[in-house]
Order: C-alpha cells, then structure tokens, then sequence
C-alpha cells in the first residue's frame, strides 16, 4: 500500500485559511464530494476523537483520524499551513502539515492501521525537507512524498 | 436523511472508537505513532449521554440490545444491497427508495440500524 495512490491531486490543499483545528477539520472536510449530512457526520466523528486526545503528535504534525459509518472506502486528504494552526499539540506548537484519515467502521485487512503507521513515519522524514512548506503545486508535492515513500522502502 | 439516523450514527461513530481504543493491539500501535490516549473519562461520559439524550427511548434500547449482543457495530453499512453487519443480502425490494436513510430500517437477518451507503 503506499500513501501516495491515496492522494489524488483535490486531496491536497495547499494554503489551509484557518487558524484554529476545529477550523482547520472542517475546511479539510468540505472538499470532500459528499453530501452536506454525510460530511458533518465525519466531522463530528473526527472531533469525538480529538476529545479521547489529540492528534497533534508534535514537530508541526497532526494526524487527525476516524472512522463513520457514512464512509464506503478508506480516504486521505493532507493540508498545509505555513503559517501554522493552533492545534493543542503535545508539544504546544502550531501545525503546518495535517494528514486528514477517514476509514468506513470495517476493515478486514486493517488497512486504516496500516496507512496511519505509513503517515506518522513518512511525516517525520517530511518535515526534515526544510523546504517542504514552499511547496505550493500537486506536481512537486507528490513527486516528493514518492521519494520519500522509495526511501522507506529501501530501509525494509 | 432522517434526524433520529444522524444521531445513532453520531453514537456509533464514537462507540466504535472507545471500543477500538480499548482493544490492545489497537492502542499500543496509536501510542507507538506518538498518539496520547488521555483518560478525559468524564469528557467521554458527558459526551455519549448528550448524544443518547437525542435519541428517541424506543431506538436507544434498540441500538443497546443490538450492540449487547454483538458487541459493536450496531448501526451496518447496505452496500450493494448487502448488509455489512451480518454479510447478508436483504430482500429484493425490502426498502422503497424513498425511505432508505428517512426512515429507520433494521435488518431482518441480525436486526441492525441500516445505512444505506449510495
Ligand atoms: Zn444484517
């Protein structure tokens, strides 16, 4: 499985608006093609895990992830915020990078487990990409978590 | 879609992810990502009630019996006309088109909540 098959170019956002999580979660969602019910029902589910704890794992990394019932098919979008959002990150910094998982309540093949591992890895070897926050095109941004995902590869 | 639907899949949504969070394996991978589980047991608590209060007695007891008996998942996916609950089909025209997701339907093999999906 590789992250990068799940990131089509509408699931990356570049220059997120908001300044806050509850913000940011919900400009993330609406880009999803779904209807106005089903994406405030994931929204809601996303927010019900922020309460069991944070997603903000540190370093300007945030990993939001849920599941609903409203989902068929495991999905991933990322956003980007140079500027940062106040997120309430273990570390108390503000995030740049938000990878956003949605998985639908059943998995036999724990793919949702699987990815989200693949994410908190590929996203530590991301951020040392001084640069990685000047990136503003699919093109360049795909072509760098491929890199990134080879060399992972190369380390199994 | 119907309201009392919206609020059982709210409390679905959310007790699929204390069961899971419960489950060892699952808990100890999120902790090796660097996820903190805090225990904000009363956050929880006050959460889950505030969405039960919503929903109608006669579909709570419903929703409890259900997940009672098969420990989670008491509101199932109609994918295809399949039941992911129990992989069963449902009966040809069992639902109307009009009241899939407007009304309240169980299934008839293992009595789940029924989301149709498309
Ligand atoms: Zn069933």
């Amino acid at each position: 499985m590789l992250i990068s098959q799940f990131l089509k170019k509408e699931n990356v956002i570049f220059d997120l608006k908001s300044k806050t999580k509850d913000k940011a979660l919900e400009e993330m969602v609406d880009k999803m093609k779904l209807s106005k019910e089903k994406k405030d029902l994931i929204l809601l589910s996303l927010k019900q895990r922020e309460i069991l704890g944070t997603t903000g794992i540190g370093n300007g990394i945030a990993i939001p992830h849920a599941r609903s019932v409203v989902l068929d098919k495991l999905c991933l979008y990322v956003g980007i915020s140079p500027k940062g959002i106040e997120y309430e990150s273990l570390d108390g910094k503000n995030v740049n990078i938000i990878f956003l998982i949605i998985a639908p309540p059943l998995d036999s093949s724990n793919q949702y487990l699987i990815l989200l591992g693949k994410i908190a890895a590929l996203s530590k070897k991301l951020i040392k990409k001084k640069d990685y926050l000047k990136i503003d095109n699919y093109e360049d941004f795909i072509a760098l978590i491929k890199k990134l995902e080879e060399s992972m590869e190369d380390e199994i | 879609m119907n309201i009392q639907l919206q609020y059982l899949i709210q409390l679905s949504d959310l007790d699929t992810q204390l069961e899971e969070l419960k489950n060892e394996r699952i808990r100890s991978k999120e902790e090796s990502i660097g996820f903190r589980v805090q225990s904000k047991e009363n956050e929880i608590i006050k959460l889950r009630e505030n969405i039960r209060k919503k929903i109608e007695p006669e579909l709570l007891n419903k929703y409890d019996k259900i997940q009672k008996r098969y420990k989670m998942r008491a509101v199932a996916q109609v994918n295809e006309g399949v039941c992911y609950g129990c992989f069963t089909a449902l009966p040809t025209s069992y639902v109307s088109e009009a009241d899939k997701n407007n009304k309240i339907i169980t299934c008839p093999n293992c009595g789940r909540i029924l989301f149709w999906i498309e």
